[in-house]
């Protein structure tokens, strides 16, 4: 029995010896000084988590292809797609896509751009990629706060917070991401609306791939599925409700206020609502039945106008007090102002979660104002 | 009977190193059960095992059906140790203790992929084995139960930047596990030397608090897994095994909750090859290739895993 007690010790100290600190070791990226506080992050950084997946981890599409609808065979009516038009130029990104890729690099005429969707918080948008008269890629940082996704750009390396819509960490910290307005609206309302539209497609040969959920079907309406906890859920609405919310400027940086318009409160006919919050003057139009909905600045010019809903002309939204007839995207198409286009709102839709989790108090619900209260369950 | 004993002690060779139980791969392809190789060990005897394991993460699956666009390669790399004491003749203490070594590179369709490494201690796994029934001549077949735990030894707090790296980057997962295992083999002396077994595990896993952020307590999924196979001698000291696995395991959790893209169900086939240099040490070669899965969701599984062991024997002699 000496001899075995012997071999235990012996190997207890191998192992004690060997490993009993473990450790961890990057390339291809530098390392930080942790010891430094935050880290230059805007962020709690003791909130941004690893995705799992690590940088680039989730594969951005820079060469995208697209097809005319005809050609689609793998979309299902009722999921999304983020559409965006430039230059009189349309084109649809399906949700089905952005699952897998979360990122796009795209350009139409001069204008560069990435649209990027956030899967956890079903979040979409799209801003100018180029930064300080520097064009730029960004990729999936492999990091999330509060289940949104962290951008970086390939030429600075900064980090971007998608829902924040600005860099977060690096030489550009601070710095807004100028946005590009984008439509999101079910598959079979945006071939009605645009039917000539080009649609992103897959590069790979097969669609196959494409055709299932990236955090299964669940994940989309189940109130209580969560990749990351949330901080705290506020019960004002359903965690999973997806919601159109605009970030108003503030000064405030603790208290950024968020006009959010929820759009289950409405009926299945284009709701149009003309408001001043803030003193912003902003116009919203949402329809229940086709998931849509988009809110502009009412200003143009010297002028404020004032709209009311039009029905069963899609993409044709609201008409105004002057005669014009306006589109999904802001767009005069008919009167006198033709040609023109409304200022867009810093405007995007998500979960209702995560809007309350990312904003915390400054969110209030139309038609609140005065009483915008959370109402936590400290869970 | 002259023929029989040498085959009959070849069978009790086997026995004694070649029955690989079951995996228990929740950690991103850090075996611990699996790499249970001894059945049972003589009373007083002590029999020491070391392994290296390496187990290559990156085919990517939804459901069952492998998709065109890996991104991400890992693999983990397993050094483990193991101790068998007999306790008696029927009993064996077994501990198992693991250095674990995880790699994963992401980015691997740009021109510049990211690769973090974590390298540290790993759990540790502590088994009772109680032999029921010895192979005997007269009635030629061994049952075997056996229990024990997981104990989190392993770190599961690394970080890369200063950002807590993922549950299955971790060498460890924090967590109390307890689980139980059986093992049955039956011989066929003198007519052969062949010898079948099958092996059944079941883990119960436990949660682990990963950080002071409310809601990070991870539970990787419940296991189940059931090994069949079949060894034999080759050629004078060389002798193979082949087995095939099944493995279950549930959704893991967090915050109770349950995530998507992780458990699933896989199958394998294992084929093995082991030389013995003399009546104290061996040598045991293995692979790990999957031949069927069906993940829950969109996940990187295992391409492949491979695995030599060094078995020592500081007391060898036949139990019966």
């Amino acid at each position: 029995m000496n001899s075995f007690f012997t071999y235990i010790i012996f190997i207890a100290s191998l192992l004690a010896f060997s490993a009993c600190n473990g450790n961890t070791s990057l390339s291809g990226e530098d390392e930080k000084d942790e010891s430094v506080d935050n880290d230059g992050w805007l962020l709690p950084k003791n909130e941004i988590r690893d995705g799992g997946v690590g940088k680039d981890g989730i594969p951005s599409i820079d060469d995208p292809l697209f097809v005319p609808k005809e050609e689609i065979d793998f979309i299902v009516d009722d999921r999304l797609v983020v559409g965006i038009v430039i230059d009189g130029e349309v084109r649809a990104y399906p949700h089905q896509v952005l699952d897998w890729h979360e990122i796009v690099n795209d350009k139409i005429g001069d204008t560069s751009f990435v649209l990027s969707y956030c899967p956890l918080t079903g979040t979409g948008m799209a801003w100018n990629s180029e930064i300080d008269g520097i064009p730029s890629e960004f990729g999936v940082s492999g990091l999330l706060f509060r289940n949104n996704l962290i951008l970086y750009d390939r030429e600075t390396d900064n980090r971007w917070s998608q829902m924040f819509m600005k860099s977060v960490k690096g030489t550009m910290s601070g710095k807004e991401a100028r946005m590009i307005d984008v439509v999101e609206t079910k598959w079979s309302t945006w071939i009605k609306m645009f039917p000539e539209a080009d649609i992103l497609r897959p590069n790979s040969a097969s669609t196959n791939g494409y055709r299932d959920y990236a955090y299964g079907k669940g994940y989309l309406t189940n109130d209580k599925d969560f990749v990351f906890p949330p901080n705290d859920i506020d019960q004002r609405l359903p965690n999973k409700e997806r919601v159109h919310g605009i970030v108003l400027p503030s000064s405030v940086e603790d208290e950024i206020p968020v006009r959010v318009y929820s759009t289950s409160q409405f009926s299945d006919t284009v709701t149009v609502i003309n408001e001043n919050y803030h003193d912003y003057d902003i116009v919203f139009a949402g329809n229940k039945e086709m998931e849509l909905a988009e809110s502009f600045y009412a200003n143009i010019g010297d002028s404020t106008l004032t709209f009311e809903a039009v029905q069963d002309s899609i993409p044709i939204v609201m008409k105004d007090n002057e005669g014009n007839r306006w589109d999904i995207f802001g767009r005069a198409v008919s009167g006198p102002r033709l040609g023109e286009r409304l200022n867009s709102t810093r405007s995007f839709t998500g979960y209702w979660f995560a809007w309350a989790d990312i904003y915390e108090v400054g969110t209030c619900i139309y038609p609140e104002v005065v009483r915008c209260g959370r109402i936590d369950t400290g869970q | 009977m002259v023929r029989f004993f040498p085959n009959f002690l070849i069978i009790l060779f086997y026995l004694s190193i070649n029955q690989v139980t079951a995996q228990t791969c929740g950690c991103a392809g850090a075996p611990l059960l699996s790499s249970q190789t001894i059945t049972s060990a003589a009373e007083k005897n002590l029999l020491i095992g070391v392994k290296y394991q390496y187990h290559a993460i990156d085919g990517l699956y939804n459901g069952s059906q492998k998709l065109d666009r890996e991104s991400v390669q890992r693999n983990t790399k397993s050094s483990l140790l193991e101790l068998h004491y007999g306790l008696t003749n029927r009993l064996t203490l077994s501990g198992t203790f693991s250095l674990i070594s995880k790699t994963r590179t992401s980015g691997l369709q740009s021109n510049n992929p990211t690769t973090i490494t974590t390298n540290g201690l790993g759990d540790a796994l502590i088994m009772l084995k109680y032999v029921v029934h010895q192979n005997t001549y007269n009635s030629q077949y061994q049952l075997a139960f056996g229990t024990g735990f997981k104990a989190p030894f392993g770190d599961f707090d690394l970080t890369a930047n200063g950002i807590q790296l993922n549950a299955d980057m971790q060498p460890g997962t924090g967590a109390w596990d307890g689980f139980f295992w059986s093992y049955l083999s039956k011989t066929f002396a003198p007519k052969t030397s062949l010898n079948m077994f099958m092996a059944n595990s079941y883990k119960i896993t436990g949660e682990a608090s990963r950080s002071d952020q409310p809601g990070d307590v991870y539970k990787f999924g419940n296991e189940f897994v059931s090994t069949l196979g079949v060894g034999n001698e080759l050629y004078k000291k060389f002798s193979y095994t082949f087995m095939i696995r099944y493995r279950h395991t549930t959704s893991h959790k967090l915050d109770s909750r349950s995530l998507a893209n992780t458990g699933g169900e896989w199958a394998y086939i294992l084929p093995g090859i082991s030389y013995k240099f003399n009546s104290r040490i061996s040598v045991q070669l293995n692979g790990q290739f999957p031949i069927y899965q069906n993940l829950n969701g969109t996940q990187s599984t295992t391409s492949y895993a491979a695995d030599i062991s060094l078995f020592y024997s500081f007391n060898p002699r036949i139990i019966f």
